[in-house]
């Protein structure tokens, strides 16, 4: 029977973030904030930087553009040059359009992949699984984890911590065998 | 002077919007017990069962359009583009309204698209299968459908890629994977919702495959947040210019009445009234049948006409101006082809067309017009007719007179065309009916953040 | 939450306004006496006035979308462009040498100089046009659209300063009333045919259907940067100190962004399908400005007015970063000028781009009496709404 985390629940949003300063100021480190819905202001409290993800989907974007303008440039000027109503083949007005929906399809694909690679999922077995009334979170709960790889974690002492900062349903998360 | 008493507008808001005292469990519940319940209404069966039916037409027709080829269909000279691009840019423009909603109004930070979006975005996705479904059976050799693709052929010969047929292509797939994308992703909390609630063992199962181990963690919301906020960012430049592709069909050509500058903002806004014209048709069926008149309110089905009223005026917009360029150009083809629009053999297409999108959304400037449920349920059927019929007449009436008056005609659909495009229906609202049995049809984590206190500076800013 | 009078309380000296407005005049009157035979004046003048108009244009559209819709964020911002709309009487009166120097300006009366050497009745495309492009029937759409515009100024600026000092929130809902009403109808298809009289009939031959949202477009996107300008100008003299924010610019920001990206949209939809067909009559107009220094031009205002604010504005930290907000603006404004002169000028010089004393006079003149009249009337009321109830979550309010 390994142990993982520890968790807590909070009644409202606002506990919610008051309860992420807190752990934040103790100077833990990994530790996550469970809500139904993303609360506003919560990446503050947490203290956590801006998502990288934009870069992923500008270069994705990038990439887009160029491979449509490229394929189109070199299909009708390099590989089979046609005349087709009196244009130049480099007729590169006519090219805008199939740019920019390679753009938009690439953009697509970089956001919700690169979402899905910088929150690590599928992931479909983590510790937090393991508490029963953890599954309210995705309705109407609110938990604070903190992971056992911290290296502030000490059982007893988080456990307090977060029962002082006003958490109730303090669980441990352990697996079943 | 500052410290006004009244009342903030979220707070407003968020009474009209969620009216009655919820909170987020209720909301959970009253969302998420839609698919979980054993009990399926009798409404749904019926129209199930008929939807099914509809669709049996379809697959019936397709089949006998494939064994025998296009020639099923009333096309001939000089009409050879009838029914099926009719229906492809009716079905496209529909599903235009869904992403709107989505994107669009989330970037202005219209919250009260919240109870409606998921639905939308649900529309378009079995709108623009719809909308497939045309060019892939018209081209007759259906297993040849993939010479849209930018494949070369045996002689080395590619597509032509300044071809606006080509363009389309890229578009409207484009346009159907970002939807679904953009659908999935707002998804994804739902469905974890539905898998941490679910009774059954195979349930649990498959609502968590498909949540992929969401658990609303913050450190998730922050990169979920900036993805679906670019998703919206990049749906909204999409959904302009798919129908402008669209129209591109059109206006690249030289043919009087189809080659005019204005056609994409003017598409785009006719595909954003029709689209808005079916959430409002399925929504008051929808809250109907499931008795959530408190979530799916009248203030949206206000918000809604008024955004229809906008779009109306726009096409409306665009109709005199092009008949006013028409006479101003001095060019005779192209007055003759909207003349011929208004007073030829198909006058009453033009007048139905008239009728339906630019007379009737003008009741929505009166408030008791906007929220009168059984006027805006006929309301919203009727500006897709006047849509339908706005595709014809600028399909079959522009083309049935051309250059050649030797060659002028009239164009007769037979029932192959309407069973087909009656077929549509079946598999739109076959694919609708089963989205609203087994999915949230209302986003329940952003339905949650209408009420006051998501925000957790609610009450907190003097 | 007080706020500190000060900031909300523009005081500009009225004389300084007054010189500054009186030599704008005097410029233009020189200018106009200068050139009363010439061409070039009045296409000059032409250029600059619709130039500055446009902005008005597209601050009374925004308003509209304001009142109409309600908005929160922009009620910290709405005065500013309140006070804009105010420029419009001074306009009005500003039209006169356009009427005056009409048969300079307009081939479609039979008094331009063109028909001395031609036929005006062999012109059959013309002809046929003279039932809407005749001078009695231009000057009654343009009283038509200028007695509309001053209506619709005078009301939204008098109903929401009223609203400041006796406090009845009806002004709200009467101004939610007014632009939520046919009456946008009318605006739009005021600008769309002002449009259409003052710079497409200037090449009476040519048409697009798509001018009108051609002309919005344009304007809309003068204003935004207009707005920007100020704005940040206002804040840089210690003006609106804890209303306007960062996260207001970070709006316009978006907003500049959004419609360079429409913009582009648009103009760039109305070349592409005349490009495409390649059909002659319509052809032409671009064919001028693809000869001698026009081509230039039209290379410079696709990449300074669609690329270079694209880039720039792209990213979120670009949208916060005041300097570079303020320089767009002016950027973008600088790109719309050219934007006009490259729609008005080819008709005059066909060989290509030309800036001459007539150009500097009318544009100085121009700037001198907007700038003078602006500021003025920014100081005659509050720079922002003070009763209305929505200014504090205006002030408060934060971005994604």
């Amino acid at each position: 029977m390994n142990t993982y985390g520890v968790i807590a629940r909070f009644d409202t949003p606002l506990a919610l973030v008051h309860a992420a300063e807190k752990v934040k100021d103790a100077g833990f480190k990994d530790f996550d904030c469970h809500s139904p819905f993303p609360i506003h202001g919560m990446d503050d409290a947490m203290g956590l930087k801006r998502s990288k993800l934009g870069y992923v989907i500008g270069a994705m974007g990038l990439t887009g553009a160029l491979f449509g303008f490229g394929l189109q440039t070199w299909i009708h000027s390099i590989e089979y040059p046609m005349n087709i109503s009196g244009k130049p083949f480099f007729a590169y007005p006519a090219y805008a359009i199939i740019t920019f929906e390679l753009m938009v399809l690439f953009s697509a694909f970089g956001a919700v992949f690169g979402m899905m690679y910088f929150n690590s999922i599928p992931r479909f077995h983590h510790p937090v699984f393991y508490s029963d009334k953890f599954s309210r979170v995705t309705s109407d709960a609110f938990y604070v984890s903190i992971e056992i790889s911290d290296p502030k974690y000490n059982e007893e002492e988080v456990k307090s911590f977060l029962e002082k900062i006003g958490g109730t349903d303090i669980e441990v998360l352990k697996d079943e065998n | 002077m500052l410290d006004n008493k009244i009342k903030s507008k979220a707070e407003i808001r968020a009474e009209k919007l969620l009216p009655g005292n919820q909170n987020f469990t209720t909301i959970t519940d009253d969302i998420a017990g839609v698919p979980e319940s054993k009990k399926t209404p009798i409404q749904w069966w019926l129209l199930f069962g008929f939807a099914l039916s509809l669709l049996a037409i379809f697959a019936g027709s397709v089949g006998f359009l494939i064994w025998e080829g296009t020639g099923i269909w009333g096309i001939n000279n000089p009409v050879f583009w009838g029914w099926a691009i009719i229906n492809f840019v009716w079905w496209v423009g529909i599903g235009h309204a869904g992403t709107l909603i989505s994107a669009i109004l989330h970037l202005f930070r219209q919250n009260w698209r919240n109870a409606i979006n998921r639905f939308a975005e649900t529309m378009t996705l079995f709108a623009v299968i719809c909308a497939l479904v045309f060019p892939g059976i018209h081209v007759g050799r259906i297993w040849l459908a993939y010479w849209f693709f930018p494949i070369p052929n045996q002689m080395g010969l590619w597509p032509n890629m300044r071809s606006p047929l080509i363009w389309d292509f890229f578009a409207v797939f484009t346009y159907f994977t970002v939807s679904l994308l953009f659908w999935y992703t707002g998804l994804i909390p739902d469905l974890a919702t539905l898998r941490d609630r679910a009774k059954t063992n195979l349930k649990r199962k498959i609502y968590g495959f498909f949540a992929l181990g969401w658990r609303g963690g913050n450190r998730q919301w922050q990169h979920y947040e900036l993805a679906y906020l670019v998703l919206a960012g990049i749906s909204t430049p999409l959904v302009l210019s798919v129908h402008s592709v669209v129209s591109s069909d059109f206006a690249t050509s030289i043919i009087p009445g189809w080659h005019t500058t204005i056609f994409p903002p003017y598409f785009v806004a006719g595909a954003i009234y029709s689209g808005f014209g079916m959430v409002m048709t399925l929504s008051i069926i929808a809250r109907k049948v499931y008795n959530l008149g408190h979530i799916i309110t009248v203030e949206h089905l206000d918000k809604m006409a008024q955004i229809m009223l906008l779009t109306g005026c726009m096409v409306g917009y665009a109709y005199s101006m092009e008949f006013f360029v028409a006479w101003y150009s001095g060019n005779a083809y192209e007055s003759f082809a909207f003349v011929n629009r208004a007073l030829g053999p198909y006058w009453w297409g033009y007048w139905v067309m008239i009728f339906c999108n630019v007379v009737v959304p003008q009741f929505f400037w009166f408030e008791r017009y906007r929220r009168h449920i059984p006027f805006l349920f006929i309301t919203s059927i009727l500006v897709n007719i006047g849509m339908w019929f706005e595709r014809f007449v600028i399909v079959v009436v522009t083309l049935h007179r051309d250059f050649m008056p030797g060659a002028w005609a009239m164009y007769n659909p037979t029932i192959f065309d309407v069973s087909i495009y009656v077929g549509t229906f079946g598999l739109f609202f076959t694919g609708f009916l089963l989205f609203l049995r087994f999915l949230p049809m209302v986003s329940i984590a952003e339905a949650k953040l209408v009420l006051p206190e998501s925000n957790p500076h609610h009450g907190h800013e003097e | 939450m007080k706020l500190d009078s000060k900031t909300y309380h523009y005081s500009s000296k009225k004389s300084t306004n007054f010189i500054l407005m009186f030599a704008g005049i005097a410029l233009l009157s020189i200018a106009w006496f200068a050139g009363f035979e010439s061409k070039e004046f009045y296409f000059s003048y032409l250029t600059s006035f619709f130039f500055w108009l446009s902005i008005i244009l597209g601050a009374m559209f925004f308003t509209f979308v304001h009142y109409a819709f309600s908005a929160t964020w922009s009620v910290a911002i709405i005065r500013v462009m309140e006070n804009t709309l105010m420029l419009i009487p001074i306009f009005t009166m500003l039209f006169f040498p356009i009427i005056a120097g009409m048969e300079m300006l307009f081939k479609w009366l039979p008094d331009h100089s063109y028909w001395l050497t031609h036929s005006f009745e062999a012109d059959h495309l013309i002809q046929h046009k003279l039932p809407f492009l005749n001078k009695q029937f231009f000057l009654q759409r343009a009283v038509a659209y200028f007695s509309l515009w001053n209506v619709i100024a005078f009301y939204i600026y008098f109903t929401s300063t009223k609203h400041d000092t006796d406090a009845n929130h009806n002004a709200l809902i009467k101004l939610k009333n007014f632009t939520m009403s046919p009456i946008g109808v009318l605006l739009f298809t005021s600008i769309t045919f002002a449009g259409l009289d003052w710079l497409m009939s200037l090449d009476p031959h040519w048409y697009s259907t798509m001018y009108g949202v051609y002309t919005f477009a344009g304007s809309f996107l003068a204003f935004l940067a207009f707005l920007t300008f100020t704005l940040i100008r206002l804040k840089d003299q210690g003006y609106l100190k804890d209303i306007v924010s960062e996260e207001h610019f970070h709006d316009l920001g978006k907003y500049l962004f959004a419609f360079t990206v429409f913009y582009c949209y648009i103009a760039g939809a109305q070349f592409y399908f005349i490009w495409y067909t390649n059909i002659p009559e319509e052809t032409i107009w671009y064919l001028h400005r693809w000869v001698g220094s026009w081509k230039t031009i039209s290379i410079l205002l696709i990449v300074g007015k669609f690329f270079i604010p694209f880039f720039a504005l792209i990213f979120r930290g670009s949208k916060r970063n005041l300097r570079l907000l303020q320089f767009m603006s002016i950027w973008i404004l600088f790109m719309h000028y050219i934007d006009i002169n490259f729609i008005v000028m080819p008709t005059l010089h066909h060989d290509g781009f030309h800036f001459g004393i007539y150009d500097i006079a009318s544009m100085l003149g121009f700037a001198a009496i907007f700038i003078g009249g602006f500021r003025y009337i920014m100081s005659r009321s509050p720079l922002v709404p003070l009763n209305d109830p929505e200014l504090i979550h205006s002030i408060n309010h934060r971005n994604h």
